[in-house]
């Protein structure tokens, strides 16, 4: 059976991919398909329930909230895909040259890692735009950093395992360059955790980039970052209330969807694991 | 004994690593921290008599040296926004953090502990399909959406709670349930993992097959080494939440060290930048240490290799 029929065969996993899906084609296909435009002020129509002209209602300028919804789904997924893809890039290589040449490469490469561990969760991503400042690609960038650590040890420590194991050393006796073992060999072993891992980070990267937001230190408004929305919307949560849930909601909705199909990757791709990480 | 030490002696170059790091990362962000202390229009001989006043015409290394010595002092410079010194800001906000920091552990550890061994006795039952879910949604929900509902709840609809300061033990429920079900997820998914683990070793069987009731071979028997890999997940909690719960802070305005931290970011005050990230990340892997001693302590088959 083929790998994603495993997956989708799990209800759980199912349901995050078509949560995905559907969110990922609002992002594409979704803002020239808007009626409202999601910077646009409208006072009159300010503080609007949920109806059949605003399906999510207003917030406190009159703008469409689900406008800013499908608009903000295009900001917080370009900053989780761009920012865990080049995470993931950066986090194999130093990986792979840790793992491979070990020695002194592996303890610089590794004590590198542990200082980028030394700052607990969002603390990275604080000190990066601290340095670096607000902003759409500053986040990005805090995100990258954020997401190398734990690829670079999970590839690492496949590497290491697999660096003595017989065919590599059949392939460098048989004069294999290290760079043909690496690609051909040794990474093809890795991509299936390397994919749940992916998979796990981009739910990751989406609470990291909307909690940088959320605190004022993301994407800034009017942007329709969905925490940057949730943080102006606070802000009268008292009297309107739906303008908070609804941001909140979809935020919980795509990070749970990435867990849930990471998780479905992860037992279909590795069967050892299955039921026990569930 | 010989891994404590080792352990310990590992800790010291990690600690004066950071302390490089953070002092290079703070010298990188663009802009002459002089300016921005006495504003742009500042006379040129002023600035240069600040310069001198803070060493900075000294040459990188002097610098670091001095920075180092005025740590060891204690001494963290002057908050750029308040005036007051960094290191009595710390300690006036401590109390906060650490308050939220043990609250949100001590309540993840029991709703935690308790979910994760309900799930694992009662392995792919209804029950335990609830308790997965249910984790993993609480992984899922952003803390600061999750501290917005509870105060929407049980501040604005029912009435029940306070949700603005820190100043009652009132005050402290709400933030500290949230950070409780925040971290409550994750300790549920490893004491669940770990649990069905070790009901399935030799030993439990043999503890079953020779008539011991079951409720002793799991609370007395099982559960005692199915507890060691969530004592590294709450360890690691502990030092993530006293690295400043920044965002339940932030939701119901508690003035604990996150919140400095971000406000010292939002406001240029580099002083507080510099010293918060230091103070977080070194509590924070010192933290690691003890709770990897600890580890080696309750399993003795640990051993430094």
């Amino acid at each position: 059976m083929s790998t994603f029929r495993k997956v989708i065969k799990r209800k759980t996993a199912l349901m995050g991919l078509i949560v995905l899906v559907i969110f990922i084609t609002a992002a594409i296909i979704g803002p020239p398909l808007c009626r409202y435009d999601p910077l646009g002020i409208d006072p009159v129509n300010k503080h609007q329930l949920p109806s059949a002209e605003h399906w999510f209602g207003t917030d406190y300028l009159g703008r469409d909230v689900f406008t800013r919804v499908v608009y903000g789904s295009r900001v917080s997924l370009t900053i989780s895909f761009a920012g865990v893809l080049s995470g993931a890039f950066i986090g194999i290589l130093l990986g792979v040259f840790a793992g491979y040449y070990g020695k002194l490469t592996d303890s610089l490469i590794s004590r590198f890692l542990d200082v980028l561990l030394a700052f607990p969760g969002l603390l990275l991503a604080i000190v990066i735009v601290a340095i670096l400042g607000d902003g759409v690609e500053n986040t990005i960038i805090a995100v990258t950093v954020f997401s190398i650590p734990s690829i670079a040890r999970m590839v690492r420590s496949v590497v290491i395992s697999l660096r003595n194991s017989e065919y590599v050393q059949v392939c460098k006796v048989m004069g294999a360059s290290d760079a043909r073992i690496i690609f051909t060999h040794i990474i093809p072993n890795a991509v299936s955790q390397i994919i749940v891992n992916i998979t796990l980070d981009f739910g990751t990267a989406i609470l990291t980039a909307s909690s940088l937001s959320f605190l004022g230190l993301g994407v800034q408004p009017p942007s329709p970052e969905w925490g940057a929305m949730l943080s102006q919307a606070r802000e009268v949560i008292r009297s309107h209330p739906m303008q908070s849930i609804v941001p909140g909601l979809i935020i919980t909705a795509v990070v749970l969807s990435f867990s849930l199909l990471g998780d479905g990757l992860r037992d279909a791709l590795d069967p050892r694991l299955r039921n026990k990480f569930r | 004994m010989k891994y404590a030490v080792t352990r310990l002696l590992q800790l010291i170059p990690l600690l004066f690593v950071l302390t490089l790091v953070v002092f290079i990362l703070m010298r990188l962000i663009p802009g002459d921290p002089v300016t921005i202390m006495l504003g742009h229009g500042a006379p040129p001989d002023a600035v240069a008599v600040e310069r001198v006043r803070l060493g900075l015409d000294q040459p990188f290394y002097a610098q670091y040296l001095l920075f180092l010595k005025n740590l060891l002092k204690g001494d963290m410079g002057v908050s750029l926004s308040t005036g007051n010194t960094v290191a009595s800001e710390l300690v006036r906000r401590f109390p906060y953090t650490l308050t939220l920091a043990l609250g949100g552990t001590v309540v993840a550890a029991v709703l935690g502990m308790m979910a994760g061994v309900v799930a694992a006795v009662h392995h792919n039952k209804s029950i335990d399909n609830t308790i997965v879910t249910v984790s993993m949604l609480a992984i899922s929900t952003p803390s600061f959406f999750l501290a917005l509902l509870l105060m929407l709840l049980f501040t604005f609809l029912l009435g029940w709670l306070p949700s603005i300061g820190l100043t009652s033990w009132k005050h402290a429920i709400l933030p500290v349930i949230t950070l409780g079900l925040s971290g409550m997820g994750l300790v549920t998914r490893t004491t669940r993992s770990s649990m069905l683990d070790v009901l399935s070793q030799d030993y439990v069987r043999t503890s079953r097959s020779s008539g011991i009731p079951e409720k002793i071979t799991i609370y007395s028997h099982a559960l005692k080494n199915a507890l060691i890999p969530v004592i590294t997940v709450l360890g690691l909690r502990f030092g993530y939440l006293l690295a400043g719960a920044t965002l339940v802070e932030t939701v119901f305005s508690i003035p604990g060290i996150g919140r400095f931290m971000v406000d010292g970011v939002l406001k240029r005050d580099y002083p507080v930048v510099q010293s918060t990230i230091l103070v977080f990340a070194a509590s924070f892997v010192t933290i690691n240490t003890a709770v990897d001693l600890l580890y080696a302590f309750v399993d003795p088959r640990i051993k430094y290799e």
